[in-house]
């Protein structure tokens, strides 16, 4: 007869899951013995050693004690010991070899810093792409994140042009399967001497993974098509202070653009407006701007406001005519110590036909992470009119770095009469931005809106109007 | 019939992984082990490091203030939770199983000894306000104003401070910083101030005179270098001593003020790191940051608000005759209000340059957090630069990044550090505070203000910590009768919160068998710092002893525990405990050592 050993008892059974439960937790538990128990062994107290035998006297004050010499040993006493440190017998040598291991790991990084230090790599480079003035120069450039993903490239400016406080910038990025980017920018602060400031303002762009949501305000995300863009855009901008922080200007525009379904499948279709066809155009945009910001790059207050009205010709065919206007109202509210700031942004931007012409579609209002419904991916919301609101709070974090938290809420429209708040698109994120109140260095941003959550890695500023940074290839 | 059964049967592994448990859980109670008792530790007035070593190579990683800077704000704080040993007893200390490593080299009476790290100066016996002043100068040792000097190198940014390096007519050499255009005197008398406070407090430092400098006088040695650009030496030039003396204040006469640090004796072998050891040093034989005079140094830079505590601020000279080496601190411009050439930013001495801790909540209250030191108090002085007590919170303090020693620092070992501090009285602070030569009398009074309300707030932080009672001594008080006196601290300078105090103590036999103590008599209550040691007392101990197995190995211990009250023994501090031996033969008590609770 065998006799079966299981034993099919439920208090039994209890034992038997604890016991496989206790047998697990003791293997795991096992190294950590080990090593409390080399802990414990290091903390041994010493075996005692007699105490040094001091001469006997009357009065002993702590200072007299201090200045005791050593009494000469008896033979027969065992040796003091010199002092040692606890910490380097051998098991707590023995808990250290991680740490040992760990060092391991860094030094090359702790060569490469004293190198650096050493030779002054930093004024090294620095002195192969830039000036001894550090006001020009030509530097390498690379994209990571934005609408061309990856990019090599390069960017030569200069801020003193001509010595006279004149800026030039020249940038140019090469992607992959040829796309690629570049734009051209020339500021005069002061026109032949006069109160009017000249900019310029180019931009070369033939790329192929462009979006577009067919459907407005109601496009849905699996709806993405992708299009191929060429675009020479060509600003030229004369303007001049008025009075105070009010300023205008007046911008002439030379816009050449060739637009068709891209190899990306699935293609924007040719009915889309502008699709399968070029278009060379004109425009003119006079602009209205006040701006009392503290500071351009760490505003902590004051008011930024724009109106603009642009008009549209195609100059090689009557297809697309177009009008245009758009306002912005900024505010930042210092809300305490100065540095921990609300920002309060409204965007109103409408375009219509003009004469039964069309509007291109790439020209459309768009809302996308780009342009400030930062939780949605690029091209996602596009249409004649698009409003916006923005809500940040930005406060220190470290010295050069801001953090900042955000709500945008907005949507496109067609027509007025389609605004409503249950059709607004929400988005909120939070990230970092790494600026100083003298130049802007980049911004980390996690966005999160229906379609899912996105990451911005950017090197330009938020809610930018210039076209390059619009289609998101800011410089 | 055949009955199979297992090898183990389930009972039996079961029994087997909870006797695991039962072990492990009784490792983990006992996981920290205790610091040496005072019984167990030597006296010592002098340390043995002295002994003639074979000349020990430069140490060149420490100079390196990126690497060390960027290493102490990150590498070392994450290699620190890969030593095992330091992980699990820190653990064991946040839950009360353990105490934090004690420093290595604490005597008896924890203090510490003379060294080449360390020399007990005014916190043991007062120096005179004159002997403050000098600091560690000479009578010869000023540069020498009559003749010329040759500058012998210079950089372009000499720790970020103008100067340069001159030997003068009698063949001394100097470095001679200058101050900011903006900040006046800031620099110079930072240096000054700090380094006879730093040398008065007992560490090593170099012999800093302030100089009139006049320009004329100098003159480019022939084979002097100048590292300008990359780092690279180069010849040096007129125009280079031009440049730098261009961008620093002139007075009316021309002469421009300058603080002129007298090179130390020896082959300077780099700078002594915060952690570890030399190994080609065998007279080092204690970890640098279990050193109590470097994990005491973080009250004294406390005080000084001496930001930039790294190693590359420390200098280990060797000795070519005596053949040992000895530990200097040096380069005193981020001191009191200065940051070398600028004034101290307000965050410093108040987190870290890189402070995971404040970004950290910074980055989660978004903005809500508001650090106390984040409004700047205005400066009135520009030759101060920014210094404050406002702010200042002795345990919060830290340097511009992290020091392995000060991350050490127990309670111990600042109330060492603040022993030392506390022990500059007004008059001292002002007479040291005067060296710095402000022309501003204002702005001289401004910083010996701070200074005292800076070692006001140490000393009552630490002292309501660690019960203050120092200057233990047996005195006779008749024939063959003794008493134990001593002297509080907190009362004596000032940092008690009454006038009066009255102390308890009791008396016990020591035994050697760890945690088992006799206890002898009952609790006394005194209202004067004198215990008497009764002759019953000695009776009993003598008693014991003669019972002892093996009187020479058990000898006869007594500890008295001492604990203070401020308000009539509503609230008692944490204890001191005297360690006497009695002598059979004389019949006398001999002080051996002292514990102090924590």
């Amino acid at each position: 007869m065998k006799r079966n050993l299981q034993n099919t008892h439920p208090a039994s059974q209890f034992t038997g899951h604890t016991c496989a439960f206790t047998i697990s937790a003791s293997w795991a538990l096992g190294p950590v013995l080990v090593l409390l128990f080399l802990h414990q062994a290091a903390c041994a107290t010493k075996a005692p050693q007699p105490a040094q035998p001091t001469e006997a006297s009357q009065q002993v004050h702590f200072s007299d004690l201090t200045q005791e010499k050593p009494q000469p040993r008896p033979n027969d006493m065992p040796q003091k010991p010199k002092p040692e440190d606890d910490e380097n017998r051998w098991p707590y040598r023995l808990l250290a070899v991680p740490e040992v291991a760990w060092g391991g790991f860094v030094y090359p990084f702790k060569k490469l810093a004293i190198a650096y230090e050493q030779h002054d790599l930093m004024n090294r480079a620095l002195d192969l792409f830039l000036n001894d003035e550090r006001t020009a120069g030509v530097f390498p450039k690379f994209a990571l994140g934005g609408a061309l993903s990856s990019g090599i490239g390069l960017t030569a400016f200069n801020n003193n042009l001509f010595r006279q406080g004149k800026e030039a910038r020249l940038s140019y990025l090469r992607g992959t399967r040829d796309n690629q980017v570049g734009t051209a920018f020339y500021r005069d602060p002061s026109f032949f001497g006069s109160p009017w400031f000249l900019e310029s303002h180019g931009f070369v762009l033939d790329f192929d993974e462009g979006h577009f949501f067919a459907g407005g305000n109601r496009a849905r995300e699996e709806d993405q098509t992708n299009f191929e863009l060429k675009q020479l855009a060509w600003d030229v901008t004369i303007g001049r202070a008025l009075v105070g922080d009010l300023s205008a200007a007046l911008t002439g525009r030379l816009l050449i653009a060739d637009a068709k379904g891209s190899d990306r499948l699935p293609p924007t279709p040719a009915s889309v407006a502008g699709n399968n066809s070029s278009m060379t155009a004109l425009a003119i945009e006079p602009r209205l701007r006040y701006d009392s910001r503290d500071n351009p790059f760490r505003a902590t207050r004051g008011w930024f406001a724009e109106g603009t009205f642009t008009y549209t010709d195609q100059v090689d065919r009557d297809q697309f005519r177009y009008l245009g206007y758009r306002v912005e109202v900024q505010r930042y509210l210092p809300v305490f110590h100065g540095n921990r700031v609300l920002l309060l942004r409204a965007y109103l931007a409408k375009q219509d036909s003009v004469g039964g012409a069309a509007i291109p579609f790439y020209e459309l209002n768009l809302l996308d992470l780009n342009n400030g419904l930062r939780g949605f991916d690029r091209g996602r919301w596009q249409d004649r009119g698009a409003l916006l609101f923005n809500a940040e709070w930005r406060f220190p974090v470290w010295q050069d770095v801001e953090g900042d938290i955000f709500l945008d809420e907005g949507q496109v429209f067609g027509d007025y009469k389609d605004i409503g708040l249950k059709h607004f698109r929400y988005s909120a994120g939070a990230g970092l931005r790494f600026v100083t109140n003298r130049k802007f260095g980049f911004r980390f941003q996690v966005a999160v809106s229906e379609d899912g959550v996105l990451t911005l890695l950017r090197g330009d500023l938020e809610f930018i109007q210039q076209r390059a940074a619009k289609l998101g290839f800011g410089f | 019939m055949t009955i199979s059964q297992t090898s183990s049967t389930p009972s039996a592994r079961c029994v087997r992984a909870l006797a695991w448990w039962g072990v492990a859980v009784g490792v983990l109670a006992t996981a920290g082990c205790f610091s040496t008792p005072a019984v167990d530790r030597t006296i010592l007035t002098q340390a043995d490091d002295q002994r003639p070593i074979q000349e020990p190579q430069e140490e060149t990683e420490g100079q390196w203030a990126l690497w060390d800077g960027t290493d102490k704000m990150i590498f070392y704080r994450i290699g620190q939770l890969f030593n095992l040993s330091r992980s699990l007893r820190t653990m064991g200390t946040w839950v009360g199983l353990a105490d934090p490593v004690e420093a290595q080299n604490a005597d008896a009476f924890d203090e510490v000894p003379d060294s080449t790290w360390f020399t007990n100066r005014h916190g043991l016996t007062r120096l005179s306000s004159d002997e403050l002043a000098d600091g560690p100068t000479t009578e010869d040792g000023a540069p020498d104003m009559t003749g010329p000097w040759t500058a012998v190198s210079a950089k372009e940014s000499l720790g970020s401070t103008p100067g340069f390096v001159i030997r003068d007519a009698k063949g001394d050499t100097y470095l001679l910083k200058f101050d900011p255009p903006l900040h006046p005197e800031m620099t110079t008398a930072s240096e000054m101030i700090s380094s006879r406070f730093l040398h008065a407090a007992g560490y090593h430092v170099p012999e800093h005179y302030l100089v009139d400098v006049d320009p004329k006088r100098i003159m480019v040695d022939a084979k002097a270098k100048f590292r300008g650009r990359y780092h690279v030496p180069r010849p040096m030039t007129d125009d280079d001593i031009k440049a730098i003396l261009e961008r620093v204040p002139h007075g009316p006469d021309g002469k421009i003020r300058a603080m002129a640090s007298k090179f130390l004796p020896g082959i300077p072998k780099g700078p002594f790191l915060y952690v570890g050891q030399r190994q080609d040093d065998p007279n080092d034989r204690i970890r640098h940051e279990n050193r109590r005079e470097l994990r005491g140094l973080r009250i004294v830079a406390a005080f000084l608000n001496h930001t930039d505590t790294k190693a590359a601020n420390a200098l280990d000279m060797y000795d070519a005759k005596e053949q040992y080496l000895r530990h200097y601190l040096i380069d005193f411009s981020s001191t009191l209000g200065a940051d070398n050439a600028d004034p101290q930013l307000t965050r410093f001495g108040n987190e870290y340059f890189l402070d995971f801790g404040t970004i950290g909540q910074s980055m989660i209250k978004a903005g809500f957090y508001v650090k106390p030191w984040e409004v700047p108090i205005r400066m009135e002085y520009p030759a101060v630069g920014y210094f404050e007590s406002d702010y200042f919170d002795p345990e919060r303090w830290r340097p511009t990044y992290p020091n392995p020693a000060f991350l050490r620092t127990t309670l111990r070992d600042a109330y060492w550090g603040a022993k030392i501090v506390t022990s500059f009285t007004d008059g001292d602070i002002d007479a040291m505070v005067h060296t710095g030569r402000f022309t501003d009398l204002r702005a001289e009074r401004y910083v010996a203000g701070v200074l005292k309300a800076r070692r006001d707030k140490i000393g009552r932080y630490y002292f309501n910590l660690v019960n203050p009672l120092e200057r233990f001594s047996l005195v006779d008080t008749a024939p063959s009768k003794q008493a134990l006196t001593f002297e509080n601290l907190a009362l004596s300078r000032g940092y008690a919160p009454t006038k009066t105090a009255v102390y308890r103590y009791t008396i016990r036999r020591y035994v050697r068998t760890g945690f088992d103590r006799e206890v002898v008599p009952v609790v006394h209550i005194i209202d004067a710092p004198r215990i008497l040691l009764s002759p019953s007392l000695v009776q009993t101990l003598r008693l014991q002893l003669d019972r002892a197995e093996d009187p020479t190995k058990d000898r006869s211990v007594a500890s008295i525990q001492i604990q203070t009250s401020y308000d009539g023994g509503g609230h008692w501090s944490k204890g001191v405990t005297a360690y006497l031996r009695f002598d059979p033969e004389a019949g006398r008590f001999h002080l051996i050592g002292l514990d102090r609770e924590t």
